[in-house]
């Protein structure tokens, strides 16, 4: 761009240096065009040189360039930008942490002998990492660089599935069942989110310290279902992280169930149509994609409960947590 | 045998400490500007390293890590809160773009007329507050490369990398995104000295047009 228009300029003060038809050099028309840049310091040794010659002998460049400057200065002077908040520090470690664990258990999965972690550290982490496996993916066994190359690509975006690719999963899933895909956005929001092995951002097991980490994350007081209660040691919390459901905030709670995933999404379901359940039945139930996604309200939170556990085996669970009160 | 996946981990882990986690003020400081409020800066600080550094390896070591992060932070901000933002402002074309904003109301007048040295500090303080919101006020685009070049000191290179667009375009926005910051400091900048000319006056030209004073002003120059 300006650069060898500018340093052509160079050569001809060299040669018009004196000459008098050319009393100045560059002309205001081609500084003004680089004013700025050479403010800002833009410009190389040669090139700033026809520059500082034409401010030389040019009074209106001048001032215009000592305004720019004077501008630019003014601005960087009465800026004085905030400091990096201590909890996000402390909570970016944490999550680099999880994020660590997470590979840790990659890696481990690819290994084929025990022994290939006999590390301090990695035994060390070995109970409370163990399982999270199958968060990372399914596939990880035979393509564990890969996926998680994949699954870190866009970890961040809020899952977009169309809705043809929803009802041929739907169909794929149900056997290939109705025409009309009948399903709740809710439940197909569930059944992206379960689907899509996001890295969790806060580790289990404890529940109080899950629900504390959303607290100031999401408007809404989070509360993790005692699924514990019922069965302990049957589900274990694995982690969570923030994510959407239909554009508002929610907690993605990751749990283990007898080896297998089962997700729960909570958010704020104000002037969402909840489904309502079968006659007879306490709790809303829907297969989708071959998960069963529950839906139940509870004290103004929706929750959406999703797995591949057999619905007899979900339902109680998902009754037994969310018990009247 | 020692485990190779964790060693790897621990060495990325240091690398990442000392060539990334050092730049968390800035990119808090850029992102605080970006969603103009606490929480979203810091959701879009954490996304943005947790993305640096699940793709730590890709980074090239001692390479400009700052430019990587900032180009990551602008891309999550753009693909996440840009989409949801209220905010929406669609550029036709920069040289052309003259946002009704800039014809609005000039800020308050400042109530310390002339502050003595002593004021210096709580002056700036009250004034500080002002660039932020003037900034803040004034559109993405002319926003970032305002903050990425003048306020965070990255070269027009790369501003250019980060915000993954030419130079001249950079340029561009960045002289529109200095005179949308004038408009709106003019008060003070005028009383001080500190420019000659009110960006808020238009003047109508010789082909009958109604142009900024500056725009004004720049073209009979370059004319002369």
């Amino acid at each position: 761009m300006a650069r060898p228009c500018l340093a052509g300029r160079s050569a001809a003060i060299r040669e018009g240096e004196g000459a008098e038809d050319e009393p100045v050099a560059m002309d205001c028309k081609e500084f003004q065009l680089f004013v700025q840049a050479y403010v800002d310091g833009e410009f190389e040794a040669t090139d700033a040189a026809a520059m500082d010659a034409h401010v030389e002998v040019c009074e209106g460049c001048r001032a215009e360039a000592e305004e720019h400057a004077r501008f630019v200065q003014f601005v960087k002077a009465n800026y004085e930008p905030e400091p990096v908040p201590e909890g996000l520090r402390r909570r970016i470690v944490e999550v680099l942490e999880a994020q660590d664990a997470m590979e840790l258990a990659a890696g481990r999965a690819v290994a084929t002998e025990p022994s290939a972690v006999p590390d301090a550290l990695a035994s060390a982490r070995a109970g409370r990492w163990r399982r999270l496996e199958w968060v990372i993916g399914p596939a990880l066994a035979t393509a564990a660089a890969v996926l998680l190359v994949l699954l870190a690509v866009r970890p961040f975006e809020a899952p977009v599935v169309s809705p043809s690719a929803m009802s041929t999963a739907a169909m794929a899933g149900s056997g290939g069942g109705s025409e009309v895909d009948a399903r709740t956005p809710i439940v197909e929001e569930a059944v992206t989110w379960h689907r899509r092995n996001l890295p969790i951002e806060v580790a289990g097991p404890s529940n109080a310290q899950v629900g504390r980490w959303f607290d100031g994350k999401v408007n809404f007081p989070v509360r993790l279902p005692e699924f514990e209660e019922r069965a302990p040691g049957q589900v274990q919390l694995l982690g969570a992280r923030l994510s959407n459901v239909r554009e508002r905030q929610a907690a993605y709670v990751v749990y283990e169930v007898d080896g297998r995933k089962m997700s729960v999404m909570a958010f704020d379901g104000k002037d969402i149509a909840m489904p309502k359940p079968d006659q007879g039945e306490p709790i809303y139930f829907e297969n989708a994609s071959g998960y069963n996604v529950a839906v139940v309200e509870d004290n103004g939170i929706t929750y959406s409960i999703t797995s591949e556990l057999p619905r007899k085996d979900m339902a109680e669970l998902v009754q037994a947590a969310f018990k009247p009160r | 045998m020692t485990s190779t996946t964790d060693t790897t981990i621990q060495d990325k882990k240091a690398a990442f400490r000392e060539e990334a986690l050092v730049h968390l003020d800035p990119l808090f400081g850029v992102a605080l500007r970006l969603t103009k409020n606490e929480r979203d800066a810091e959701d879009l600080v954490q996304d943005t390293i947790l993305k640096a550094y699940t793709h730590f390896a890709k980074y090239e070591r001692g390479t400009n890590c700052k430019a990587w992060l900032f180009k990551i932070l602008t891309n999550t901000f753009i693909n996440r809160y840009r989409k949801q933002s209220k905010e929406r402002l669609y550029l036709v074309d920069d040289r052309e773009y003259r946002p009704l904003a800039e014809r609005a109301v000039a800020p308050g007048i400042n109530p310390l007329e002339t502050p003595s040295e002593g004021e210096q500090a709580w002056y700036r303080k009250l004034f500080g507050d002002d660039v932020k919101a003037a900034l803040e006020e004034i559109p993405e685009d002319f926003r970032m490369v305002v903050l990425l070049a003048d306020l965070y000191d990255f070269s027009y290179k790369e501003t250019a990398d980060i915000m993954g667009c030419p130079i001249g375009t950079v340029m561009s926005r960045l002289y529109r995104g200095r005179r949308l910051l004038a408009a709106r400091l003019a008060d003070y900048a005028l009383e001080r000295g500190i420019i000659s000319y009110d960006p808020r006056v238009e003047v109508v030209n010789e082909d009958g047009e109604v142009e900024n004073v500056i725009e004004f002003k720049r073209r009979r120059r370059k004319r002369a």
